[in-house]
């Protein structure tokens, strides 16, 4: 039963996210690790298709046993972000919510920051956190499927509007990974993160915070083990590696990883150029425990992401994507 | 030894358990699917209802001071009153009947009971040690007739002899189920090249047979080399009673005396490590124990540092040492530790119970070890993995109508590994499998549920200096 004070939180959050939506402009597609980027036409200088259907961020869900989230704190003078409240999720296409497949049901809206004092995971600024498989050129989920997405293959990784605020939370983006966080109980257990352009290699992935190097990945996983606990897996990181980064090395906060690329698995190209980015650690439900797994990093990237802002404000201006896909995919 | 049997029993039991859930998290992507079978409890349970005859999970036993020999630190308890004086029985005894009773043992001893306390076996009536060295061929020390009118032990100086005193079987019953028996065999006399047939027969706890084995075999009078070994395997079976007896062809119907050496014992080692069998039996998220806040959306110093959110609560909960205490102590008593480790003092650093492999490639486990968290890694079987465990917990909102959690147990499939989380002992745990390439698209037996499953059901337990405080 949806008593009046459900209802005033429900009207609360929809109105933050119609204005935190309209802070940005449309953005469009991508393609992420675990779905392989659709062939597109040509990886030329094609021009980018006509305008797609603008992505629809989720409403807020029906309130749940678990606490509330906090409402937002005020934007801060000086820096500002827009992007969307936690557990928004950019949808296959408008009107999804309640259909049959649920795809991108339901993100977390907790906004809990679950490590407070994280630096920002890539080298500089401005980086987008979108989906990579909704966006322009991602081919949708489970591509040559069957299914039809929002921007269908439409569009280039290349396109603009793939580097666009509002940044979108894609925690919980439909995947059939065990996610009991999510509101499906499946997702995507991490946030993509793509830097200030495509280009791959051009941006350096940094660590989050002090701590070990705990595995390196025989292609492109890198996983610290950090001072605080937490644990960070992050994908799509290519060879080599920054000097010094081996096993069991000892890393400082910011300190460079190696680059970010395309990479999943032995094959170059296979995505679109970002960052995997997830942070584990024990999880508790209320008062009952419920194992250790992947937490919603979002909050946690717009903090940092606003201290990045802070400290390098030169960084920020807007950085023009490469003319041309091809750009995307050298080498 | 045994041990291929239950090797093959373990690789089904695990089959079903980590297929039913992949099924289920194939499935999830449409639908909810909350019922699936996920917890090792429930599969152990499925396990043990469809083969009856044996529990899925075993352990093997090692003796503790292999285990020291193989560079394996043992994790003593806190209080050493508790320490096991020695580990358990192997998972095979060799009765030479050598060192039974000392070197002032007469001629003939009865067995009886005698091996009872040290490896659970005992020998039914008519059973009896005796001297089988030159001297006693043809007399006994006191100048009686020896049974040994042929042979010598076939090992050391001694044997056993079943003299039927109106009996028909050996009887031998096991405190500790076995998997096969075997032993040597001689009539104590007989014609040249006499046919003899042996039975050795298995029962299991109803009693009923489970196992039967007969031979015809020539006696040569010339048994010094003991050429006849009656067996008998349990074909997955748990043997708790057997009986031996020989008969002449020529006169089937009665049984007569013989002599055994070298009798072997495979034993059915023991049921899933102490850390399983507790994991199996916390088939329910628990409520988290004791817990102290660590940080929490109030906490002033973060919010300075916050511009838009608050900081996540973090709690830290309580460990129950007893019965991670307890568990160690079965698990010493079993001879099961970690491989080994280059460097254990990380663990001394740990305030929780440490989850680690028994057996790993080479020297590959490595720990890193903070007061609440641990983090290791090794290979095994050519496959990488990292157990991360941790006694604080972040507490994090579900999504609106995120479906209920209602097994410990989580497996779980990732583009790049596959993984099992789950609370024990009151932490939280998580036993990854990293893909090679980083890729289960390159990986196909990556999410093999077999292979992963064999490797969590021989984890064992590590408490170092800090924990050992039980804090």
């Amino acid at each position: 039963m949806i008593t009046l004070r459900d209802m005033i939180k429900i009207m609360m959050v929809a109105a933050a996210v119609i204005l935190m939506t309209g802070c940005g402009r449309e953005f469009p597609s991508g393609d992420d690790a675990e779905a392989p980027v659709s062939p597109t036409p040509a990886e030329s200088d094609e021009p980018a298709p006509s305008e797609p259907e603008t992505p629809s961020p989720q409403p807020s869900g029906p309130p749940t046993e678990d606490p509330p989230p906090s409402e937002p704190a005020p934007e801060p003078a000086g820096v500002t972000l827009p992007h969307n409240s936690p557990g928004t999720l950019l949808l296959r296409q408008p009107g999804d919510i309640g259909t049959a497949r649920n795809f991108g049901k339901f993100g977390v809206t907790d906004p809990s920051v679950v490590a407070p004092l994280m630096r920002f995971p890539i080298d500089r600024g401005p980086a987008f956190l979108n989906s990579q498989i909704f966006m322009f050129g991602g081919g949708g989920y489970n591509a040559g499927g069957g299914e039809v997405h929002n921007n269908g293959n439409v569009g280039q990784e290349n396109d603009a509007r793939n580097f666009q605020y509002p940044w979108y939370d894609n925690f919980c983006e439909v995947r059939n990974w065990g996610n009991d966080l999510c509101g499906v109980g499946t997702g995507h257990r991490g946030q993509d993160i793509r830097p200030a352009t495509c280009e791959n290699g051009a941006f350096m992935v940094v660590a989050p915070e002090a701590g070990y190097v705990r595995r390196i990945g025989d292609t492109h996983l890198v996983e610290i083990y950090g001072d605080s606990g937490l644990v960070y897996r992050m994908l799509h990181i290519d060879r080599p590696l920054a000097a010094g980064i081996v096993k069991d090395a000892r890393v400082t906060a910011g300190q460079v990883i190696g680059p970010v690329s395309n990479k999943t698995g032995s094959t170059s190209r296979s995505t679109t150029v970002h960052l995997h980015f997830e942070i584990w650690h024990g999880l508790a439900n209320g008062l009952v425990n419920i194992g250790a797994g992947p937490l919603p990093p979002y909050t946690s990237l717009v903090e940092a992401y606003l201290d990045l802002m802070e400290d390098h404000p030169e960084q920020f201006d807007p950085v023009p994507p490469p003319a041309n896909v091809a750009a995307c995919r050298a080498p | 030894m045994g041990h291929g049997t239950s090797i093959s029993l373990r690789l089904s039991a695990f089959a079903a358990v980590f297929a039913a859930a992949a099924l289920a998290q194939d499935d999830a992507a449409d639908e909810k699917v909350n019922n699936a079978p996920q917890s090792l409890g429930d599969v152990l349970t499925l396990q043990r209802t469809a083969q009856q005859a044996t529990p899925a999970f075993r352990q093997p036993r090692i003796p503790r001071e292999d285990l020291e020999r193989l560079g394996r630190r043992i994790f003593e308890l806190a209080n050493p009153e508790e320490q096991p004086d020695e580990a358990g029985a192997p998972d095979r005894v060799v009765f030479t009947f050598d060192t039974f009773n000392g070197d002032d043992m007469g001629p003939v001893e009865a067995i009886g009971a005698l091996y009872r306390e040290d490896y659970g076996v005992t020998f039914g009536r008519g059973a009896s040690v005796v001297i089988c060295q030159p001297p006693n061929f043809t007399t006994s020390a006191a100048g009686t007739y020896s049974p040994c009118a042929y042979e010598s032990a076939a090992s050391g100086r001694n044997a056993a002899l079943y003299d039927l005193r109106g009996g028909q079987q050996l009887r031998l019953d096991f405190d500790r189920p076995v998997s096969s028996i075997s032993a040597r065999i001689n009539p104590t006399g007989g014609r040249l090249d006499e046919v003899f047939e042996y039975r050795i027969t298995g029962f299991d706890a109803n009693g009923a047979r489970i196992a039967q084995n007969r031979q015809e075999f020539f006696w040569r009078q010339d048994a010094a080399t003991w050429p006849t070994r009656a067996s008998l395997s349990a074909d997955g079976g748990e043997i708790v009673r057997a009986t031996i007896e020989l008969r002449r062809r020529l006169a089937a119907s009665q049984s007569v005396r013989f002599l055994i050496d070298d009798l072997t014992l495979d034993f059915v080692p023991d049921g899933p490590s102490p850390v399983v069998a507790d994991l199996n039996e916390e088939t329910r998220p628990p409520r988290i124990g004791d817990p102290v806040v660590v940080q929490s959306p109030d906490d002033a110093d973060l919010r300075d540092e916050l511009r838009l959110y608050p900081p996540a609560t973090r709690i830290r909960v309580g460990i129950d040492w007893l019965r991670a205490n307890a568990a160690l102590e079965e698990q010493n008593l079993r001879g099961i530790a970690p491989a080994a480790l280059a460097d254990s003092r990380a663990i001394d650093r740990v305030e929780l119970p440490v989850l680690l492999p028994s057996r790993a490639d080479g020297a590959s486990l490595s720990v890193v070890g903070q007061r609440d968290s641990y983090h290791a890694d090794f290979t095994r079987d050519g496959r990488d993995y990292a157990i991360y465990g941790t006694r604080v917990l972040t507490r994090i909102g579900r999504a609106p109508g995120a479906p209920a959690i209602t097994q410990n147990l989580q497996i779980e499939r990732m583009g790049y590994g596959m993984g099992a989380s789950f609370s024990l002992y009151g932490a939280s745990y998580t036993i990854t499998r990293y893909c090679r390439n980083d890729s289960a698209n390159e990986d196909p037996g990556c999410h093999d549920a077999d292979d992963f499953g064999v490797m969590a059901e021989e984890l064992a337990l590590a408490i170092g200096a800090a924990g050992r405080r039980n804090p």
